[in-house]
C-alpha cells in the first residue's frame, strides 16, 4: 500500500484505496485491507464516478484532508464515504439528496462517520438549503436532471470560493437522449468555460457508459 | 451595526466587518437593532461560517433536521406504491410455487390434479381434505389410479407446501382490498376513469401522485413503454409506441386496432384531469370524464 498522487488517496497494484475513517464498518460491498495496523477502503471505480475519473487519470481533484465538500446527489453515500475518508476528521461533507429513500441510507453512513451532514433538499433550489451549509471548497455534482450544468454553476456561485473547484459528473443520457453523447459533453463544456476554468475533463466509458466528469477552477 | 442570520445550528449575530460576534440559540433578544443582512452580505456570512468550531453542530444538527425531514416525507400514496409492487410480485412468486406444488402432488394424486384448473381451489381443497376424499370425489378408485403409495413424511411435506400457498392467495386477496381501498380514499376520479389496478400501475410507475400530477397527458400515455420510445427518439426507423400500461385498459382493449393509439390518446387526456383533480382535493366527477370519453367514440 503506497499514497498516491493525490493526498488522502492510497493505491496498490490498479486498485485505489482510501483510509477507513470509521475502521471495522463497510458502507457498500467493498473489500477492507489492513496494512500495518491501519485500514483501507477499496475505492470501487465501477461504483463511484470520482474514483472512474481518477482512474481513467485525472490529475487532480481538489478534494484533500481538511476540506469543506458540497456533495450534490449524494444518493445513499457509497462516492461520499470516500470523499468523507479523504478530507477526514478535519473537514466535514455537506451532502445532498432528493429522494427520502437513499437519505434514509446516507444518514446511517452519516451517523457512523461524524463528518458528514445530510440534507434533504433539492439541488435545484439553492436557497432553501443554504442556511444548513457554510461555503465551501469543493462542490462535486452527480445529479441525473436535465439542466445539470445549469443547477451546477448556480450552486457554485452561491457557495463556492474563490480559488476553489468544482467537479461535474454529467450523465449525456439525462440531458438529451437523442443527442450524441459528445457533442453534449461539448456544449456542457462550452457552458461551463464562460463561468470557470474547465482544468480537466475525462469519458468515464467503458467504466460509466455515457458519462463525463468535469473539474473546474473557481476564478 | 450588527446583523443577525439564523443557522440551522443555531443564532449568530455578526458585527459590520462579518465577524461572528455571537453563536447560540435565542441570541437576537440581547442585541438591539439587529439588521437583516441583504443579498450580497450572504456571501460574506456563508464564508464566515466556514470555522471549524462549528462543524460538529453543523453535522449533529444537520442529522437531526433531516430525520424530521425523512420523518415527515412519508404519504398515503408510499403505502398505495408498495402495495401494487407487492401485488405484482405475489402473482409471480405464487405461479412459481404452486407450478412446483402441481408438480409434486401429481406423484402422488395425478388424476385430481388434472380435474381442477383453478390453482387457488386447487391449494384450498388440497389442504383441508383428506386425498381419499377428493379421490372418490373424481370417482376414481386408488387401485387405478395413476399415482404412487407415498409415506406420511412426504404427504406432510407436500401438504405443508399447499396450505402455504393458501396463505399467500390469502394475502394476495387482503392486499388487493387494501390496495383498492387506499386508491379510492386518496384517488377516486383516477380510479373511476382507469379502474383501480391500472390506477395503482399508474401511480406505481410515477412513485408519487404528485410525479404523476406533473406529467402531461401524454407522457401518462406512455408510462410503461418507455423502451420502445427511446428507441424510436434514438431511431427514427422504430416506429413511434401508441401506449403503455394503458394497453391493458377495457376502452382501449374493445377499440378497433387501428382506433387504439388515438383511444389511448383521449383516455390519458381524461386520466390526467382526474388525477389533478383528485391530488388538489376537487370535487368528485369521475363519472362525468368517462361518461365524455365514452360518448365521444359511440357517434
Amino acid at each position: 500500500m503506497k499514497a498516491s498522487k493525490l493526498q488522502g488517496v492510497y493505491e496498490e497494484g490498479r486498485s485505489l484505496y482510501t483510509q477507513n475513517l470509521a475502521p471495522g464498518i463497510r458502507v457498500y460491498d467493498e473489500a477492507l485491507v489492513t496494512v500495518k495496523g491501519i485500514e483501507y477502503r477499496e475505492w470501487n471505480p465501477t461504483k463511484s464516478k470520482l474514483a472512474a475519473a481518477l482512474v481513467k487519470g485525472m490529475p487532480q481533484m481538489g478534494i484533500k484532508p481538511g476540506s469543506i465538500v458540497l456533495y450534490l446527489g449524494a444518493s445513499t453515500g457509497t462516492t461520499v464515504s470516500h470523499v468523507s475518508d479523504i478530507v477526514g476528521k478535519e473537514g466535514i461533507v455537506f451532502a445532498l439528496d432528493f429522494a427520502p429513500r437513499v437519505v434514509r441510507d446516507l444518514v446511517f453512513v452519516a451517523e457512523q462517520r461524524g463528518n458528514i451532514a445530510p440534507i434533504l433538499g433539492d439541488a435545484a433550489q439553492p436557497k432553501t438549503y443554504a442556511h444548513r451549509i457554510c461555503a465551501v471548497d469543493v462542490v462535486y455534482q452527480d445529479v441525473a436532471q436535465k439542466d445539470q450544468a445549469g443547477i451546477f454553476i448556480k450552486n457554485c456561485r452561491e457557495f463556492l470560493m474563490p480559488g476553489g473547484f468544482g467537479l461535474l459528473a454529467i450523465k449525456a443520457r439525462s440531458v438529451d437522449i437523442a443527442k450524441k453523447p459528445k457533442q453534449i459533453f461539448r456544449e456542457v463544456r462550452d457552458q461551463l468555460a464562460k463561468e470557470f476554468t474547465v482544468v480537466d475533463y475525462r469519458e468515464l466509458d467503458p467504466l460509466e457508459k455515457d458519462h463525463c466528469l468535469f473539474l473546474c477552477k473557481n476564478r | 451595526m450588527k446583523y443577525q442570520y439564523s443557522s440551522i445550528i443555531g443564532d449568530v449575530v455578526f458585527d459590520n466587518q462579518f465577524h461572528v460576534v455571537e453563536q447560540g440559540h435565542n441570541l437576537f433578544k440581547k442585541y438591539p437593532n439587529l439588521q437583516e443582512p441583504d443579498e450580497h452580505h450572504k456571501v460574506k456570512i456563508q464564508m464566515a461560517m466556514r470555522d471549524k468550531k462549528f462543524f460538529a453542530a453543523f453535522v449533529k444538527d444537520n442529522i437531526a433536521q433531516t430525520k424530521q425531514d425523512v420523518k415527515r416525507s412519508v404519504i398515503p400514496d408510499n403505502h398505495i406504491v408498495h402495495a401494487v409492487n407487492l401485488l405484482e410480485e405475489l402473482d409471480t412468486l405464487i405461479n412459481t410455487i404452486v407450478k412446483r406444488l402441481r408438480e409434486w402432488y401429481e406423484l402422488w394424486n395425478p388424476e385430481f390434479s388434472k380435474s381442477i384448473q383453478s390453482h387457488e381451489k386447487f391449494c384450498e381443497l388440497i389442504a383441508i381434505k383428506k386425498n381419499e376424499d377428493l379421490l372418490k370425489e373424481i370417482n376414481i378408485d386408488r387401485k387405478h389410479s395413476m399415482g404412487a403409495e407415498i409415506s406420511p413424511k412426504d404427504q406432510d411435506a407436500i401438504l405443508q407446501l399447499a396450505r402455504r400457498c393458501r396463505d399467500l392467495y390469502t394475502l394476495r386477496s387482503s392486499t388487493q382490498s387494501y390496495a383498492e381501498s387506499l386508491l379510492q380514499e386518496n384517488y377516486p376520479n383516477l380510479c373511476t376513469v382507469a379502474g383501480s389496478a391500472i390506477a395503482g400501475k399508474l401511480l406505481g410507475h410515477a412513485g408519487t401522485g404528485r410525479r404523476l400530477v406533473m406529467m402531461p397527458a401524454s407522457t401518462i400515455q406512455l408510462l410503461g413503454a418507455e423502451k420502445a420510445l427511446f428507441r424510436h427518439m434514438r431511431n427514427k426507423r422504430s416506429p413511434p409506441p401508441k401506449y403503455g400500461l394503458l394497453f391493458q385498459h377495457p376502452f382501449v382493449q374493445s377499440a378497433r386496432k387501428s382506433e387504439q393509439g388515438k383511444h389511448a390518446r383521449a383516455l390519458a387526456d381524461k386520466l390526467s384531469m382526474a388525477v389533478k383533480i383528485d391530488y388538489f382535493k376537487g370535487v368528485y366527477c369521475g363519472d362525468r370524464l368517462k361518461k365524455e370519453l365514452e360518448e365521444k367514440f359511440n357517434k
